[in-house]
Order: C-alpha cells, then sequence, then structure tokens
C-alpha cells in the first residue's frame, strides 16, 4: 500500500511507536482565503493533474501485491476486481477540472471516461477476470468492497479477489470539507474530549482475497455486514443505533459473540458526532470495552480507501504482534467514558472487528480471524 | 437463477422533455428537500417499482450507473472553477453518488444495505450477477435493483464521455426491479450469464437456445453484429436512446409485454453478455 507512513518496514516502525508524518497543505480557497491544513500525502512528487495521474499509483501497489503471492496471468484470470473510492468522478472531474477555461466539446476525446475508468485499466492491465465493479459509498467504498469480494469468493463467480482502495488528493473534495466546515486546524485526536474534525489523507491500497481451497492464508475473513441508516445523509445517528445494528449483523454472520473479539479498528474520524454514535453503538453491543483504537491519526481519513487500507495496516500490526496505541487521544471525554488504546497491545491470533461509516447513512462492519500459522 | 416481483420504469428518449418536479408532484404532494434532478429521478423510479408495497427494513438497494450523478460534478467545477465560489455543501453531499441511494432508502424506509456501483460498460449485468449470487447465498433476501443515468444538457459532452458517436440520440432513465430468490408471485425469472463472450461463444449460445426465443439487443450492439446473431428468429425491439443502464428498461419492458422468453444481449468493445429473461406461462 501507498500511505503517508512510507514503506512497511517505515510503517509498522510508525505504528509500533506512535508516531506518523502529517505535512501541511496550503489552500487558497476559491475566495480567495489562505488556509493551513493538516494532510497526510504519500509523497511530495510535483503532480501533473491529468486523468492518467493515478495509474503509476495503482500499478505499483497492484504490481507489488502481485509479485509478493507470485500470482500467475492464470491466477489473475480468475481473479475479480473490487475498487472502492469516494473519488471515482475523478477521471471526468480531473480533465473538467483542469480544462475550465475551454469548451468541453474541445477537450474531451471521444473515450469512455467516468466511473469504471480506473476498473477497466487494471483489468486490462493485468489480465484480471471478466468481473470488475466499482464502488462509491463514500467513506465505506473500499470497505463495500471487500464485503462483496468475499460474497462472490463463496458464490464460486471468481477464484481471487483484487480488493482496490484508492484516494487521492482531490481539490474538489478538500475544498467541499472546508465549506462543510470539518476540517481540524489541529492535529487528530480520535475520541478525546478536545477532538476537532477530521484531518484528510490519501492512500492507495491493494488487497488480495481468495476462498481457502484455491490458496489459503491464516487470515480468514469471517464474516461482514453493511447497513444503510436513514438518520441523516451526512452521518450516523449518534444514539449509535444504526451502528450497534451492522456490528450485530455482522457477528452474527461470523458466528461469534462480542466477547470473542480480540481488538476492534474503530472508523475513529475525530468528529465529535461520529466519535460520539461509534461509542454509543460499542456501548450497545459490548459489555465493557473492548481493546479499540483508530488509524486514521496515522494516515488521515483516507475516505474511500479507508476500506482496505486501514485493513491492510491492521493485518500489518497483528502479524507484528501488536494493536497500535491511538495518537492525539489524551484526555477521557465524559460523554464518551470509553477510551480508545493508550499504548501498544500484543496479541497474536484471534478475531479483529473492523468499522467503517460514511456520508449516505452507510455503514460496515467487518470480522477476520488470524489462525496460528 | 433470480426472480422479479416488481417493476417500475421511467425512460425517456431525446426528443422528450421529463419534468421530474411534476411527475414527482403528481403522485406525492411533498418534495424531498436538498435532492438534484438525478436523485429526483433515482426516486420516482423507485417509486414505481414499489408503489403500494410494503418492503421489508432490511431490502438491500443496489443502483447501478453508468455515469453517476455527472450533472453535480459539472456544477461543483462550475462553482469551483469558472464562478470562484466554493462548493456548495449540498453540491458536494449529493456529488456522492450514494447519496440518491440514501434519499431512496429514506423515502421507502429501508436500511438494508445500499450500493452504488458502476462499470464503464455492462453496469446491469455485472450488478445483477451481484444480485444474484447474493440471494443465492442468501446474504439478501430482497434486492432493489436500479438502474439510473440522466441525459446531460450538453449533448456532445455526453456523447464524448460515453465514447459513443455524435449521431446517437441520448435518453434518461431510472428503472428498477424488486428481485428475490423465491419464485411464488413473481412476475419473471431472470438468469445473468457469468463471463463475457465472444461473437463466436455468442452465436453457438444462441443456436442452442429454444427458437421460440425472442432476442433483444443492447444499446452498443451494432447492426453488423444483429445481422449474425438473429438469423431468422424473432427480435423483440425496444424504443429507447442510448444510456448506460438502459438494459433494465429492455427487460422491464419484456416483463410487461412480452411473451415466453427473452436473451437480452449487450456489447461492450467487442465482448457481449448476455441476460436471459423467462416469464411464467399462463
Amino acid at each position: 500500500m501507498l500511505s503517508a507512513l512510507g514503506t512497511k518496514k517505515e510503517r509498522l516502525e510508525h505504528l509500533s511507536n506512535a508516531t506518523y508524518q502529517c505535512t501541511k497543505k496550503e489552500m487558497t480557497t476559491v475566495l480567495g482565503d489562505k488556509l493551513t491544513f493538516n494532510y497526510y500525502s504519500i509523497d511530495d512528487r510535483e503532480r501533473n493533474i491529468t486523468i492518467e495521474l493515478p495509474l503509476d499509483y495503482l500499478d505499483e501497489v497492484v504490481q507489488k501485491a502481485i509479485d509478493k503471492l507470485q500470482l500467475t496471468p492464470a491466477d489473475l484470470n480468475r481473479c475479480g476486481l473490487f475498487l472502492g473510492s469516494a473519488s471515482i468522478d475523478l477521471s471526468l472531474s480531473l480533465p473538467l477540472g483542469e480544462n475550465y477555461d475551454t469548451s468541453d466539446e474541445k477537450v474531451m476525446a471521444c473515450e469512455r471516461v467516468g466511473n469504471g475508468y480506473y476498473a477497466d485499466y487494471l483489468t486490462k492491465k493485468f489480465g484480471l477476470s471478466d468481473f470488475s465493479l466499482t464502488y462509491n459509498t463514500a467513506c465505506t467504498s473500499s470497505a463495500n468492497a471487500v464485503v462483496d469480494a468475499a460474497s462472490m469468493l463463496e458464490g464460486g463467480v471468481i477464484d481471487y479477489a483484487l480488493v482496490i482502495g484508492f484516494e487521492l488528493f482531490s481539490p474538489i473534495s478538500f475544498e467541499g470539507f472546508i465549506a462543510m466546515q470539518l476540517l481540524s486546524p489541529e492535529v487528530l485526536a480520535p475520541f478525546d474530549k478536545n477532538r476537532s474534525g477530521i484531518v484528510l489523507g490519501e492512500a492507495v491500497s491493494a488487497l488480495f482475497m481468495s476462498r481457502d481451497d484455491v490458496r489459503a492464508s491464516h487470515w480468514i475473513y469471517r464474516g461482514g455486514s453493511s447497513r444503510c441508516e436513514t438518520h441523516s445523509v451526512t452521518g450516523a445517528n449518534s444514539d449509535g443505533t444504526g451502528i450497534a445494528s451492522v456490528i450485530e449483523a455482522a457477528l452474527d454472520e461470523a458466528n461469534i459473540l462480542a466477547g470473542d473479539i480480540q481488538a476492534l479498528k474503530a472508523h475513529g474520524t475525530s468528529s465529535a458526532l461520529n466519535d460520539l454514535a461509534e461509542i454509543n453503538a460499542m456501548k450497545q453491543v459490548f459489555t465493557s470495552a473492548p481493546n479499540f483504537f483508530s488509524l486514521k491519526p496515522y494516515i488521515g481519513h483516507t475516505l474511500g480507501s479507508c476500506g482496505s487500507s486501514e485493513l491492510l495496516l491492521l493485518l500489518e500490526c497483528v502479524d507484528d504482534g501488536f494493536i497500535p496505541k491511538t495518537p492525539g487521544f489524551s484526555t477521557v471525554d465524559t460523554d464518551l467514558s470509553w477510551s480508545p488504546t493508550t499504548k501498544k497491545i500484543r496479541v497474536d491470533n484471534g478475531h479483529f472487528m473492523l468499522n467503517y461509516f460514511g456520508f449516505g447513512g452507510n455503514n460496515t462492519s467487518l470480522i477476520i480471524e488470524k489462525v496460528p500459522s | 437463477m433470480i426472480y422479479v416481483h416488481q417493476i417500475g420504469t421511467l425512460n425517456c428518449n431525446e426528443n422528450e422533455e421529463f419534468d421530474v418536479k411534476a411527475a414527482w408532484k403528481a403522485v406525492l404532494p411533498k418534495s424531498i428537500r436538498r435532492t438534484d434532478r438525478y436523485i429526483q429521478l433515482s426516486l420516482l423510479g423507485a417509486y414505481r417499482a414499489v408503489e403500494g408495497v410494503k418492503l421489508p427494513q432490511d431490502t438491500a438497494l443496489y443502483m447501478a450507473s453508468g455515469q453517476g450523478n455527472l450533472a453535480v460534478v459539472k456544477r461543483l467545477r462550475d462553482q469551483l472553477y469558472i464562478n470562484q465560489q466554493p462548493p456548495k455543501p449540498v453540491d458536494f453531499i449529493n456529488s456522492l453518488s450514494n447519496t440518491a441511494g440514501f434519499y431512496v432508502a429514506q423515502f421507502l424506509n429501508i436500511e438494508g444495505k445500499n450500493l452504488n456501483v458502476s462499470r464503464l460498460g455492462f453496469v446491469v449485468e455485472t450488478t445483477l450477477l451481484l444480485a444474484q449470487n447474493d440471494l443465492s447465498l442468501k446474504k439478501e433476501k430482497m434486492i432493489l435493483l436500479g438502474g439510473v443515468d440522466e441525459r446531460q444538457k450538453s449533448r456532445s459532452f455526453t456523447q464524448r464521455t460515453l465514447g459513443i458517436s455524435d449521431t446517437t440520440a441520448l435518453g434518461e432513465g431510472s428503472n428498477w426491479m424488486l428481485l428475490s430468490a423465491e419464485e411464488e408471485g413473481s412476475l419473471a425469472s431472470i438468469e445473468v450469464g457469468k463471463v463475457f463472450l465472444n461473437l463466436e461463444n455468442l452465436k453457438e449460445y444462441i443456436d442452442s437456445l429454444d427458437e421460440t426465443t425472442k432476442i433483444a439487443f443492447g444499446l452498443r450492439c451494432e447492426k453488423a453484429d444483429i445481422d449474425v446473431l438473429l438469423q431468422g428468429r424473432k427480435r423483440f425491439n425496444v424504443s429507447c436512446d442510448f444510456y448506460e443502464s438502459a438494459a433494465i428498461y429492455y427487460l422491464t419492458t419484456f416483463i410487461v409485454s412480452g411473451s415466453g422468453e427473452l436473451v437480452f444481449i449487450d456489447r461492450y468493445k467487442e465482448r457481449y453478455r448476455v441476460i436471459k429473461v423467462k416469464l411464467p406461462t399462463a
């Protein structure tokens, strides 16, 4: 994966030591205001904003995953693609955005673009199977891609699944979050009394899944659920009922009890209402606070990419024998009363829950298990 | 095999202007605030599919689109770069494609899985394949599956982004089906081909069909395909101008006005996919 945490070695060092690399992003808004926000960038290379911009990043993560697993062309030909991103209109908004002073007709080549462009590219480039879908369900996009990949594997429609989460800096998204006053001028502090909003980041991740009769792994997807709560288009009900129902459905599908969860990766956006809703939901399902943590202080809120990107970070941490501390948290919020991890905790095997919530009322919960090798 | 229990269609050809607000008012006096035309099309099509039906609250909603909410992407671009204004929060929220699904779910009071999926070609076939899989595995009991595409003001822009010729007439639509794995009380059964076919495979497939099976061709199929594949079989014609998710309109039209069995063939970049629809015998 590509994120602000660097290489795998660097990622594990950061996660183990509760450190991260946040940069400042200066934006001159369209109103002429100069604003500075924290941001988690993959790199600081000069970017030429074109429709091809994401391709190098996508190529890199997919090729690395193929090499690591030594997948053959025959394997890839049996592999479906599930791509999640909150900015999949990028293939349209980029050419539209950069050519704002000329007419559409002059600048657009007669080529099919739009949602699905990057999935189509990857399918061709890596010789994947016929099955591909692009998910745009806001911050649950690539988490929902994982749920559906597992279902299509179970149904035998495909033998392998490649799940991609990708989110690169998008001026429209950034300005949109500013307009909604959701960005924090400070650092991320999930579940902290003084939390003040989200900090955005970018990440591109590739995750291969398969059925165990095709290729075994010590990581097993046990179940997941995705539901829509219709309380508000911009967030979960702060009473936690919507989130609790998706967590309970995921536990049902995995056929385990809440007490079986070894640790929980929270969505943990550091926004006042989201964190409140998440804690209220956990209190409805767990009799006492599980070991829970947020990965967003490490890579930022990577929107549609956080489903697969945070899943990959969790796998790497547990494979290294720990779950991380939640940076930024120091003061208990009496409205929440439950605290996330304040130090690194040793773990080896067991069940892990990952929760994701997004605009459009979309809530998703995943349960995975690491079995002894 | 999956079964269709309810259908709702909204199809508008290029020479027709469709006033979605007026159509909405005709059925429901209450407007839904903060929605744009794309979302209103979604709402109206879904409403037509399940009018008078109380859906179980865990009904899932799978919404497919070839273009997504393209109009709002253009609006945001105009606000930022032409008008030099910050994005309007309502447009920013509506630019997330699943916002339309949220409003449909809210209106219908359903809280199951809510997906917004897209693909450059075969978006309906692939979404139906996902639904077929989820229903057969009992992951979902009932799925409201729709395809929504809105015609844009700039004809040329739309044709170029869709990669179609500048003589192709443009339509729009919001077409929906309520699906389950239960045959009882169904209007039709649907079977979705799991793989792409080339022209030769497709010809063999058609040769294997019962001679009474009718054939319908999607909007990306070319005349040469039709000449090769039809071979004296009865063609099922649908009057429909181009939009990417029109396949559902073909299927629902056959369910309303056809008989027997239909094979719908669609094409994208020299590859083909098929959907078989079978109506119950009287």
